[in-house]
């Protein structure tokens, strides 16, 4: 019986010793050289004073250092904690603070932001040993603390033998906090054996098959592709960022690879549909299409389908809280209604979804109601924050006599009549933008925390095929909008960071004294 | 006229076209960024100035601007990663 997530690796290692586990670009490692290499990392950890549980941040482009690091790092008995090497380094340190991390690996590209990494930051006599997942070059830094590749290959290729069980935590991944600080989300071992269990065996993923990586390695998505690829003994083919400008690519990245299964969010599927670089004959080894994160505008998605009938198209639905997805909706018949967003489905199988009403009844058949999750894949909490925690891991209040703690997802749900939910919006600030989650609030704080800015609403425009975030500013002194932006990238990812500033000499107010954001939305709308 | 002297103006009228052309895609870009001034003409994806959500709105704006309509598999590096290739593509997709 599997306890720990690595196992699914170790046992296809054991199958399939010679054969292709992960591929990027040029760059191919076997099931037995991976499982060689990673041992090795263990065993240095594990020498380098750290201590089980202990949280080890990777921050690596992506690629198949970001898989070394992440199997490394489980096999000493450690919990990752995925560092994105184009956040701003100033979120770095809010998460590095948050977590300690013992140890930080880097590699050749990301070494020279280390020393950025670790100034000012609020914790006294902190110097985490750091390893760079290449060989030493002679140009490097003589910093003591710093081991290359090849300390990592002198140490011993023997598993270590593991302490860890199911309720000890796998990745703490960081997601967007509404105060301005990023939420780190614990997910245990257990939580991801639920979720993979259930992915495999309910779309029959085999040794056969050959899956992406779209998504990056601090994105839940990315748990699907790993932990998929090695439960069945597949091959995972890592996507270059890259290949995200330009369609043509990503369609030649799907056939010269021959994938069977493309996992990823919406915009990246609209983007190729747009674009006229699907036609019937192409991309034929590709059997199982997954669209996830956000809605998947009916208009492409039927593109999509038409084109290709007898690929299956698999719409799926949930937060990084309940470990990648909590509903699923197999898009059975091509939608006739275009302007209907498909259903985010019914509950994965291991898990139970309700929703309720203001009351805290469950809602009836047509009533909005709260999204509630129940079950093993459900995250114990948020690290380091019992306040937020008990805002959102809540006693459930179906059955509160059972001491069974679900999560209130703060999205709102209709229960349709054959059983299906349809997304019908959140209760908060929380958007999704190409597919991140983010919460305006983070970016409403960081415009803020800026000298120079008198007043800021940052109001999210969705559309089929370009949403926007736009920000309304009033100044003290004068900036262009190319500097604000550039001020604010300093502090948020880029993604976050507004495509549309418009400057104000003074922002509509409510009747309560806050921003109007609904006539800064019609006021927009109006001018666009 | 002299064919030479045909020669000569129809290269002239398509360097004015190209000229007008580049100016007009400088101001989309700016338009499209936020910014006064464009300050670099090549490596705009390679640099990380233009994103995939850029893009899109480049080839929108570009393809009501200049009447035309933009392939997807001509939505490569080559075609626009500087200004002198978009320039390049309009006049192609044109012709």
């Amino acid at each position: 019986m599997i306890k720990l997530a690595q196992e699914y690796f170790l046992q296809s290692t054991k199958l399939y010793p010679l054969k292709r586990a992960v591929n990027f670009q040029t760059e191919n490692i076997t099931y037995e050289e991976l499982n060689l290499f990673t041992n090795q990392l263990s065993n240095f950890l594990l020498k380098n004073n750290v201590k089980r549980n202990d949280r080890i941040a990777f921050y690596v482009e992506k690629s198949i250092n970001s898989i070394k690091s992440i199997l490394g790092i489980l096999k000493a008995d450690c919990c990752y904690v995925p560092l994105d090497p184009k956040s701003p380094p100033v979120r770095l340190r809010q998460i590095i603070e948050d977590c300690l991390p013992s140890i930080i690996i880097a590699d050749n590209s990301t070494i020279k932001n280390i020393p950025l990494l670790l100034q000012d930051l609020n914790i006294s006599d902190y110097h985490p040993p750091i390893i760079i997942l290449n060989k030493k070059e002679i140009k490097e830094t003589n910093e003591t603390d710093y081991h290359f590749q090849e300390e990592i290959e002198q140490e011993s290729s023997l598993l270590p033998i593991p302490k860890n069980g199911s309720k000890d935590l796998a990745y703490i991944f960081y997601t967007s906090g509404s105060t301005g600080k990023p939420k780190g989300v614990m997910i245990t071992h257990g939580n991801i054996i639920s979720f993979t269990n259930w992915a495999v065996s309910r779309f029959n993923i085999t040794e056969n098959d050959k899956l992406s990586n779209h998504a990056p390695m601090h994105f839940d998505l990315s748990t699907f592709d790993i932990y998929c690829t090695f439960k069945s003994g597949a091959t995972l083919f890592i996507v270059p960022y890259e290949l995200n400008l330009f369609p043509e690519k990503i369609v030649q990245f799907i056939e010269k690879n021959e994938l069977t299964i493309w996992l990823s969010v919406p915009s990246i599927l609209v983007y190729m549909a747009r674009m006229n670089v699907l036609s019937p004959q192409r991309m034929p080894t590709l059997k199982m299409i997954f669209s996830t994160g956000e809605v998947f505008p009916t208009p492409f998605l039927v593109q999509w389908m038409q084109l290709y009938p007898h690929k299956k198209f698999i719409n799926m639905f949930g937060p990084t809280e309940t470990t990648v997805e909590c509903t699923y909706y197999i898009i059975d018949e091509i939608p006739q209604d275009l302007s209907k967003n498909i259903p985010m489905g019914k509950a994965c199988d291991h898990l139970e979804v309700f929703a309720l009403n203001d009351t805290n009844q469950k809602t009836t058949v047509g009533e909005v109601g709260e999204l509630y999750v129940r079950g093993p894949a459900v995250s114990p909490g948020y690290w380091n924050n019992p306040e937020k925690t008990a805002q959102t891991f809540v006693l459930n209040p179906l059955f509160p006599h059972l001491n069974d703690y679900v999560y209130k997802t703060g999205d709102l749900v209709e229960l349709k009549e054959d059983g299906n939910y349809l997304f019908r919006g959140r209760k908060d600030n929380q958007i999704k933008f190409m597919g991140y989650r983010i919460e305006l609030g983070e970016i409403e704080a960081a415009i803020y925390s800026l000298k120079y800015i008198k007043e800021a609403g940052v109001i999210f425009i969705p559309a089929d095929e370009k949403s926007e975030i736009v920000a309304y500013l009033s100044i003290k002194e004068e900036k262009t909008i190319e500097q604000i932006k550039k001020d604010i990238g300093t502090i948020v990812p880029k993604y976050m960071v507004p495509r549309t500033i418009i400057i104000e000499k003074e922002l509509p107010r409510t009747s309560t004294g806050k921003v109007d954001k609904v006539t800064l939305k019609s006021k927009f709308l109006e001018h666009k | 006229m002299k064919s030479e002297k045909i020669e000569r103006m129809t290269t002239e009228i398509t360097k004015k076209d190209k000229e007008e052309i580049k100016v007009q895609i400088i101001e989309i870009l700016q338009q499209l960024k936020q910014i006064q001034k464009l300050e670099q003409e090549t490596d705009l994806i390679s640099s990380g100035f233009l994103d995939s959500f850029d893009v899109i709105s480049l080839v929108d704006s570009i393809e009501k601007t200049f009447q035309v309509t933009i392939d997807g598999a001509d939505v490569i590096l080559d075609n626009f990663d500087n200004i002198d290739a978009i320039v390049a593509l309009i006049e192609r997709l044109k012709s």
